[in-house]
């Protein structure tokens, strides 16, 4: 028997380009109304808005709590971002260069606190500092997030070390360098956008975070978590402010990432 | 021994924050066998598993993630397939899309949808401006809303890994197929499905354990009405402080995405090998 | 003839590398300014002998010295050895001049010396054009000059080239066999050369050690490699060779008498041979081939057989040869003396007893 194509073309690629499409759509349409909600001229938070102002976005500025949050995301994304992005690359220098046994072992174990449900990790850091020790409000969440970044910076060092010829650092060493010169002059350099991708990834995955957050911090913590009280008190169309300048910001962010390092690498 | 002891310190600092992790993972674990007294007791197992309302949390969370799991595989397959299948233009818009989900922040996400699915919210504002409602159609604060907020948020999880492997699975063998007088469809099924598989596989595991254990997706568009078992734990831990009886509940979750995970790997394991050989 | 100096010496070594022992008890001497190879298929331990002198694998037994001294307590950075490595290793972040000069800088060279000295190497590589750019920027022919400027610059006391040629494209490989010869013999270098090539170890080298399973068979010059191997697996890894099992049947004779498996008759090979089961070598091109009713032939071993295949190459005609017993036979005649015979055409192969080669268990008899 023989076989005759559709006469218009393969139709897996509309009914599937249609679907994806429709989902794409979807998935992003809640965010394009938020930013226009943002706009409205009055307290309620519906689309299309009745009126234009920009009296949400000043109405920020006169909540002490998202600005104070803001800043307290902000230090701790770059704080777990720059530590997890040191320790990934101590780590990830071990994975890939030194063969010993139990490497696979240790590798899981770095990578463990990605397969453990949120909920579950913050309630097991709760139980932790309640029980054992608390430092302070930063340090805690310093250590969680860090705990929650370092398996994805260890694996974007891991892999663009991985990319890097082993061969370049031995003939650095055979023209003469030291294991930490042909490091630092050879593989350093060439890692140097798989280091930078690590810290973005990080920043982006700690001032994100709500779930394992919420279970250390309720009110005057990390902006997820002051927005999340803030809607389940009132909702205005303050949230949408902040959404958009956030979204704004992250949108800058993207851009000059891209220009650094190239947003394919990202995600 | 030079070699060994710079390993250690290379690795120490990681090393010493996992051992935390886990430290504090065995803490949870302690909490839920121990009573206020310090004895070994299994009185928040019981506590949880002799209660209809937990017992009630559990099940309502597995099944809202099983399906959950299921719609987001359907909408998400055809996404992951264009991108490495379709047009130039289909795949860069698509990880644009992809991209704003994944650096949008999570609770705004879900705070977008409560404009969408909300009494007040475009599609009941839709509904009754054609007059295909009378009253508003009630979108959330219900299992439709979270299963929604749910399926949206995971999709990305589901889609990343197929597109990774989908990638890397060469078009010739769907040509070849073609070739040989398959349709579009049977080709389809019989060699793009079967070949990401290993994709599939883990797009499901990291769907459902995500949907399983969700906190913030049922707190916000659940709005209470609609608790699954991340928000017991929360209760039972941040509002009552009764840690045993949530590290009890904590315990029986992970236990469950534990034998979730294993099975479906072991599953795949067995449907991967059996090709191989 | 004077026997030049030794230069590298291996003394004994044996490696452990991923827990198995690919190179054990190996020895071998490299005379100062030749051009040796280690030749052998992959996984022979060529390239961990070559990495054992360089420093980068460490032997547990044996030693290894370079003009007298043992360097294996010499890290790798302090050998000053050159190395070239298949896929050049050229640092993909620095340009030209910069991957030039990265050795002298690390050996502290002041920056005038090295501002003479990257122009003085990149232009006798026929680099000098080059300097400013990238790796990346360069055709494969090009990549392995600034790898070897590179390894050369250091003035390295040995040169280690590691398949340098392996990665380039047939005709480039051919040109640049001619222009590393060539600047070998000019800069004097001793020169370790690692390949799986045997025609390019045949015609590049002084010497060749054919290595198999982490043990030097054989080491000699590319004419006695080829003309008296030592080892069945030499005698089968450079050049064709067929081989005929045989049994001695008059090992007292000068010319020994053997009976070949399946043909009737006594064939005769060179010298005195004991009893026993043996095998016979002999190179395609040492056979000759006729008509069978041409009754011209001299040679002192005949054997009959019918063409089963020929194939003109050119310069020759490289049939195989059924012979009566039914063992297979290949043979090279000279393109120019003869029409082609035809397929299934009867033949008589003719072989004179100082070409062939006798092995016993794989071992060559003298």
């Amino acid at each position: 028997m023989m076989q005759r194509r559709p006469a218009f073309g393969d139709q897996v690629h509309v009914v599937f380009g249609a679907v994806a499409a429709a989902v794409l759509f979807l998935i992003t349409m809640p965010l394009i109304i938020t930013v226009f909600t943002a706009f409205n001229a009055t307290s309620q938070t519906v689309f299309p808005p009745n009126g234009w102002s920009l009296r949400w976005f000043s109405n920020i500025f006169r909540q002490r709590e998202f600005i104070d949050a803001f800043w307290l995301s902000t230090a701790l994304a770059f704080a777990s971002g720059a530590l997890s992005m040191l320790l990934g690359t101590l780590g990830a220098v071990v994975l890939t260069r030194a063969s010993f046994r139990g490497r696979e072992w240790i590798d899981g174990l770095l990578m463990s606190p990605l397969i453990v449900p949120q909920v579950i990790i913050g309630l097991a850091f709760l139980i932790f500092y309640v029980k054992l020790k608390s430092w302070s409000q930063f340090l805690d969440l310093l250590l969680l997030h860090t705990l929650l970044t370092l398996p994805y910076a260890t694996r974007v060092v891991r892999a663009s070390l991985a990319r890097i010829n082993p061969r370049l650092e031995e003939a650095a060493i055979g023209l003469g360098a030291s294991a930490a010169a042909s490091f630092v002059r050879i593989t350093l350099p060439q890692a140097r956008s798989g280091l930078f991708v690590a810290f973005f990834f990080s920043f982006v995955t700690s001032f994100d975070n709500f779930t394992a957050t919420a279970f250390l911090a309720s009110k005057g913590a990390t902006l997820p978590v002051e927005i999340f009280f803030y809607i389940d008190s009132q909702l205005d169309p303050t949230v949408s402010a902040v959404a958009t300048l956030l979204m704004a910001g992250t949108t800058l962010f993207v851009l000059v990432v891209d220009r650094l390092v190239g947003v394919q690498r990202v995600t | 021994m030079r070699h060994r002891s710079r390993l250690a310190l290379l690795l120490g600092p990681s090393l010493l924050l996992v051992g935390v992790f886990f430290a504090a993972l065995a803490g949870v674990l302690a909490s839920s066998f121990l009573a206020p007294d310090g004895t070994l007791t299994f009185r928040s197992y019981a506590a949880v598993f002799g209660d209809e309302y937990y017992v009630r949390a559990l099940l309502r969370s597995l099944w809202i993630a099983c399906y959950a799991t299921a719609i987001s595989f359907v909408l998400g397959y055809p996404i992951a397939y264009m991108m490495s299948r379709g047009s130039r233009r289909f795949a860069t818009i698509a990880t644009l899309a992809l991209a704003i989900q994944f650096f949008s922040i999570y609770v705004i996400k879900m705070y977008g949808w409560m404009l969408v699915l909300g009494n007040n919210g475009i599609i009941n504002r839709a509904l009754l401006a054609t007059g295909l409602a009378d009253a508003p159609v009630k979108l959330m604060y219900n299992e439709f809303g979270v299963a929604v907020g749910l399926i949206a948020s995971a999709l990305p999880l589901m889609v990343f890994p197929i597109n990774a492997v989908l990638q890397n699975v060469s078009r010739r063998y769907e040509e070849a197929a073609l070739g040989l007088g398959a349709s579009r469809w049977r080709v389809l099924l019989a060699v793009t499905l079967p070949l990401s598989a290993p994709g599939i596989l883990s797009g499901i595991v990291l769907t459902f354990v995500f949907c399983f254990t969700a906190y913030l997706t049922p707190a916000l568009l659940g709005g209470g009405f609609y608790k699954m078992i991340g928000n017991v734990i929360y209760d039972q831990a941040v509002g009552r402080f009764n840690y045993s009886l949530a590290a009890a509940a904590a315990a029986a979750t992970l236990a469950i995405s534990l034998v979730v995970i294993v099975s479906i790997n072991s599953f795949g394991q067995r449907l991967l090998g059996a090709r191989a050989r | 003839m004077s026997v030049p100096p030794v230069d590298v010496a291996i003394v004994g070594i044996a490696v452990a590398y991923n827990e198995t022992v690919p190179v054990k008890d190996l020895s071998l001497d490299v005379y100062k300014g030749e051009f040796l190879s280690l030749l052998g298929p992959s996984g022979c331990g060529k390239t961990t002998t070559l990495r054992a002198i360089a420093g980068f694998v460490a032997p547990f037994e044996g030693d290894i010295r370079i003009a007298g001294q043992s360097v294996l307590e010499v890290p790798p950075n302090h050998r000053n050895i050159g190395m070239v490595y298949q896929d050049f290793a050229l640092f993909p972040h620095m340009t030209v001049a910069e991957n030039v000069a990265f050795g002298m800088k690390m050996r502290k060279v002041p920056g005038a010396e090295i501002a003479l000295r990257v122009p003085k190497i990149l232009a006798l590589l026929k680099l000098g054009a080059f300097g400013e750019r990238y790796p990346n920027q360069l055709s494969g022919g090009q990549q392995q000059r600034v790898a070897l400027a590179r390894a050369l610059v250091i003035n390295p006391s040995v040169l280690l080239l590691d398949e340098p040629l392996a990665s380039l494209d047939r005709q480039l490989r051919a040109d640049m066999q001619f222009e590393l010869r060539q600047l070998q013999r000019e800069v004097g270098i001793t020169t370790v050369f690692v390949t799986h090539d045997q025609e390019e170890a045949l015609s590049l080298s002084d010497r060749i050690a054919v290595m198999n399973a982490g043990k030097i068979l054989q080491v000699d010059t590319p004419r006695a490699i080829y003309d008296q191997p030592a080892h069945r697996f030499v005698a089968e890894f450079i050049g064709v060779a067929n081989f005929m099992p045989a049994v001695v049947t008059r090992p007292a004779e000068a010319d020994a008498g053997i009976e070949l498996a399946g043909i009737p008759g006594t064939q005769r090979i060179p010298g005195r041979h004991a009893a026993g089961t043996v095998e016979i070598m002999l190179r395609p091109e040492k056979v000759t081939l006729e008509s069978a009713d041409a009754r011209s032939n001299d040679a002192l071993n005949r054997l009959s057989g019918r063409v089963a295949n020929s194939v003109f190459v050119g310069t020759t005609i490289k049939y195989q040869v059924q012979l009566d017993s039914g063992a297979m036979l290949r043979v090279d005649v000279a393109a120019g003396a003869a029409a082609v015979a035809p397929i299934g055409a009867a033949v008589t192969l003719g072989w004179s007893p100082q070409d062939a080669r006798v092995f016993r268990d794989g071992v060559a008899e003298p």
